[in-house]
Parts: structure tokens; sequence; C-alpha cells
């Protein structure tokens, strides 16, 4: 199979390069630590409210929780950057290992449930324990477990590529 | 240090060690590994975070209710955590980021002990609005410090 070369093109440049080479924990340890610490911003209080709006805590008032909302974005953007620096090191893994877009599928998917709980549950002015219950039930089990599966496709990307690097 | 050592070797020699090499086994317990601190990061943040002046009009006992879950999440990584360590135990016992996690984790460890010793009554019956005590507020931070202490630590494992 013949891979596209702008992989190798942006493999050959010296960010990619120093990103893959370096020993400093501040190259690619400190985008992978920060990609971890953005998981357990973003997915981390998306949980929790999905746990809550299942019952979890229920003498909770949800209505403060959405200012953690601030922090969960804070984490996707960690991400998002942390992410393309991390692509950016190894385009040719990751752009050929089809369980990458699974992962880029899951995490859209549920941000995309992380916005609908926040405008048909917290947004909702008559925020009855019951209404809560019959409209977010739905909601919060698909976004746990698209969390699941971002965390779990995201896991196996270290395992399931085909290229580590451009094959010469 | 050598009785460690011996230990570690013992551990990759067992069938337990064996199994955890098969295709799929490993990814699939690290998936697990990130599961379970997902569900701990994200419960206690919001713990923490509270007793920091985050969203203050959550009334703390009540959010309380929230942290077992954070438990049930730290023992789903503390039983995968416990057989990637036999899977690769002679490894482990010499990796410096390895040592580094598992004192940040005692630390962290520590840090529950002295928070229900010392001031989670008090914490307990804060109401919406409510400002905790210093000392709450020093624990709660230096849990997020050390509970993100271990996470850096543990990635770093692989890659040094």
């Amino acid at each position: 199979m013949v891979l596209p070369t702008f992989l190798h093109t942006i493999e050959a440049s010296s960010l990619s390069v120093w990103l893959r080479e370096s020993l400093s924990l501040l190259a690619y340890p400190a985008f992978l630590a920060a990609h971890t610490i953005g998981l357990a911003f973003l997915a981390g209080p998306s949980v929790a409210i999905d746990l809550r709006i299942l019952g979890v805590a229920p003498r909770l008032p949800l209505a403060p929780l959405e200012r953690f909302y601030r922090l969960m974005w804070l984490g996707f953007y960690v991400n998002a950057v942390s992410g393309v620096v991390l692509l950016i090191a190894y385009p040719t893994k990751a752009l050929t290992d089809p369980v990458f877009y699974v992962k880029l599928g899951f995490i859209a998917l549920a941000v995309t449930y992380m916005q609908l709980i926040r405008n048909r549950v917290f947004r909702d002015s008559a925020l009855s324990a019951e209404s809560i219950a019959a409209k977010g039930r739905s909601l919060a089990i698909v976004s746990l477990c698209c969390w699941a599966g971002a965390i779990i496709a995201g896991k196996f990307m270290e395992y399931t590529y085909s290229y580590l690097v451009y094959p010469s | 240090m050598e009785s460690i050592r011996a230990f570690a070797f013992w551990l990759e020699s067992t069938r337990l060690s064996d199994s955890m090499i098969y295709p799929w086994v490993w990814p699939t317990v690290e998936a697990f590994h990130f599961l379970g601190l997902a569900l701990l990061l994200g419960t206690i943040m919001l713990f923490d975070l509270r007793l920091l002046g985050v969203a203050k009009r959550l009334p703390v006992g009540p959010l309380h209710r929230i942290v077992p879950w954070g438990i049930a999440g730290f023992c789903v990584s503390l039983i995968s955590g416990t057989l990637l360590f036999v899977g690769m135990a002679v490894s482990y016992v010499d990796n410096l980021m390895f040592q580094l996690k598992l004192l940040t984790l005692l630390l962290a460890g520590v840090n529950v002990l002295l928070f229900y010793l010392t001031v989670s009554r008090k914490v307990e019956a804060l109401g919406p609005g409510e400002d905790a005590p210093p000392l709450a507020k020093a624990i709660a931070g230096s849990s997020l410090f050390l509970w993100f202490a271990v996470l850096c630590f543990g990635r770093y494992i692989a890659l040094y």
C-alpha cells in the first residue's frame, strides 16, 4: 500500500523530529501527560454529571454543576491542542489506524451529548426531578458509553497501529 | 531492594503473568486502568474544587455521596494496575517513574486519611454558598495536586 507522502513531510519536520527524539520531559512526555490531564478534566466531570442524572447523590442540586462546563471545555481545548501535537509526532501511526477514527467519532458524539445535556437538562426552566430523570436518562447513558468508547479506543491505538513511522 | 526484585521475578514466573502478554489482554486491562482513572479523578475533582470555592452553591454533604463512585473507580484502577504490574514486574520495580508514582499514591492516601480524621465532619455540614475551612482547602488542593502527579508519573513509566 502506498501511503500519502504528506505523512512523511510532517514526520520530517523539525517539530516532529524533536518530539520523537528529544529525551526532554518537555517534549513528547509533556504532551502525553497534558493529553491525559485534559481527559480527566473533560470526561471526569461529564461522567460525574451523568451519574447524578442517573440518580447518584439524589439530594445534590443539579443546577450548580453547570459551572463545571467551563472546566470540561478547558479540558477539551487542552486535548485538542495536545492531540494535534501528538499527531504531529507520529502522523503515520495514527492516521493509518482505523481505531484513531473510531476514537474521534466517540469524542465527537460524547461532546455533542455533553452539550445536549446542557441544553435539555440544565437549561430547562422547569427542572423538576421527574423531568430530569425522564429526559436525561438516555442522554446520560449514551454520554457514559461514548466516553468509555473514546478512552478504550485511545488506549488500543497504542497497540493497533500498522506503521509507527512512515515506512522507508 | 534485592528481595523486592526476587519477588518481582517470582511474580513474572506465574501463569497469571504469562496470561497478561496475550494480545488484547494487556490493552484491555490498560483501558480499564484509564476508565477507573476517569471515574476517580472526575468525582474527586468535583469534590475538591467545591471545597476550594468552585460551584459553591453545591451543598457538600450531598456532593459527598458521589465520592463512593470515585472509590469504585480507584478499585478498578488498583486491580487493573496490579495485573499490569504482575505482567511486567521486573521492569516496573526498577523504573524511577513507577517508584515516584507509588510514592505520590501513598501521599494521596495519607491526604485522604488526614481529611477523614480532621475536617470531614465539619465539611459535610457545609450548605450552599458556605466557605470551607482553610485546612479543608489545603487538603483539597493537595489532593488535586497529588492525584494529577500520580497520573503524570504513570504516563511517564512507559517512556523512561
